[in-house]
This record gives structure tokens, sequence and C-alpha cells, in this order.
């Protein structure tokens, strides 16, 4: 099975309400607060060490069954910047996207570096929604 | 307006700067309103940080200035007024 990295859209960043650990690598987050700074339409987003989908998205990878995930709640909002720069557009509701795989053993996995590693068939469900931003390379191991 | 230095490395990096030094003049780019391509060039600039945070676990203020220095030379053309 071949596997690739994934370098999602990074829409905005931690919010001032977001709690981590600094104290271990990666961070752990407790409190997810995602605030947009604009959105250039991706329904898979990453701001280090998380990653969120769009509601959509995340109704596809749940039944995909490829596991290895759970989805949490986030405290999601615009910066002001991003509601100008979404002017007239909708944005969709996100949820916080827990991977918890092995890179390059499980379908969806992260590396010690909280990369994103995913298989084959695995970014095919990805490609079910809109990934355009994401950057895809060959995953080495 | 757009912070050269991100606002979320208070959360990354607590203690390292202070809120005040994250909007003061020099750390603030404009930007012009509308068009795609700023939009892009906003979007290319937070994925370098997010590459920054995670090769940095620990960070020195000097190491985020250089940083910034780095990424005003790659994307300062789009910045109003320009500081490439």
């Amino acid at each position: 099975m071949r596997y690739f990295m994934l370098e999602p859209e990074v829409a905005g960043g931690l919010g001032e309400h977001a709690e981590l650990d600094t104290s271990i690598y990666p961070p752990r987050v407790t409190h997810l607060h995602f605030q947009f700074e604009g959105w250039l339409g991706d329904d898979l987003l990453e701001t280090f060490p998380i990653f969120l989908v769009s509601e959509s998205l995340a109704t596809k990878l749940a039944e995909s069954r490829l596991g290895a995930f759970t989805f949490r709640d986030a405290e999601v909002t615009l910066s002001p910047e991003a509601e100008e720069m979404l002017a007239g557009r909708s944005l969709p509701a996100f949820r916080w996207w827990d991977v918890s795989g092995r890179a390059g053993v499980d379908d969806f996995g992260v590396t010690d570096k909280a990369e994103l590693v995913v298989s084959d068939r695995a970014l095919a469900v990805l490609r079910e929604g809109r990934i355009d931003q994401c950057d895809v390379t060959e995953y080495q191991g | 307006m757009h912070h050269a230095v991100e606002q979320q490395v208070l959360k990354h990096y607590p203690k390292l700067v202070k809120p005040e030094e994250l909007n003061s003049l020099e750390n603030l780019r404009g930007i012009k309103k509308g068009g795609i391509n700023n939009e892009i060039h906003l979007s290319a600039l937070r994925k370098e940080w997010n590459q920054f945070y995670r090769s940095h676990l620990r960070a020195t203020k000097q190491e985020l200035l250089d940083f910034v220095t780095i990424l005003d030379a790659k994307y300062g053309k789009s910045f109003t007024p320009p500081r490439a």
C-alpha cells in the first residue's frame, strides 16, 4: 500500500481560549479554540498540532470505517479580517479531527511531529471533499 | 493588517513575547483588501509559520525575528508598503 504525507490548508490558528501543554512535543491540546484568519475553501485544515475537517467531510470519514481517529468539539471563531474576506461566502461547521493512527501503518496516521500521513485509499476518501490547497507528497517512511 | 509574528506564538511559546509587542507597528504588515492573490499569500504565510512551530519546540525571540526577515524577503512584495 502507498502512503502520502499531507500538508493541509492553514486557514487560521490557535485562538486566545486554546489550552495546550507545551511541556511535551508535539504539544497536547486540551481545549481547541480555532480562529479563522481567512479560508480558501478546503474541507481539511491544519494548525500545528491539530487537524479540522468540515462536517460533510467528517461524515464521509466516519462512513469509510478506516478508523484510527475520533471527532472532538472545537470552539471556532472568525477574526475580523476573516469576516471581511469571507464576505458573501458561507463557512461550514468544522470538527476537530483527532487522528491517532501510526504514520505508514494505519490508513490515517500521524508522525511523531504531528504530520498527517494517509494511505492511498484514505486519500481517496479525503478527495471526496475539497482539498485543493493541501500539498500531497509520497511518504517514504 | 497582518501580524508578521503571529499572535498564536503566545500559545506556542508562552511568556516569550508580550501581546503589546505583537501589536506594535513594527510587527504589522499592510495587506490590500480584496483579491484572491492576497488571500493565497496570507495562506502561504500561515503554512510557513505552521512549519516553524513544528520544527521549533522552543524558540528564542531572535529566531522569531529571523524568520520574519525570511518571510518578508519571500512575500514582502505583496505587502503595503512592500517589504522586500
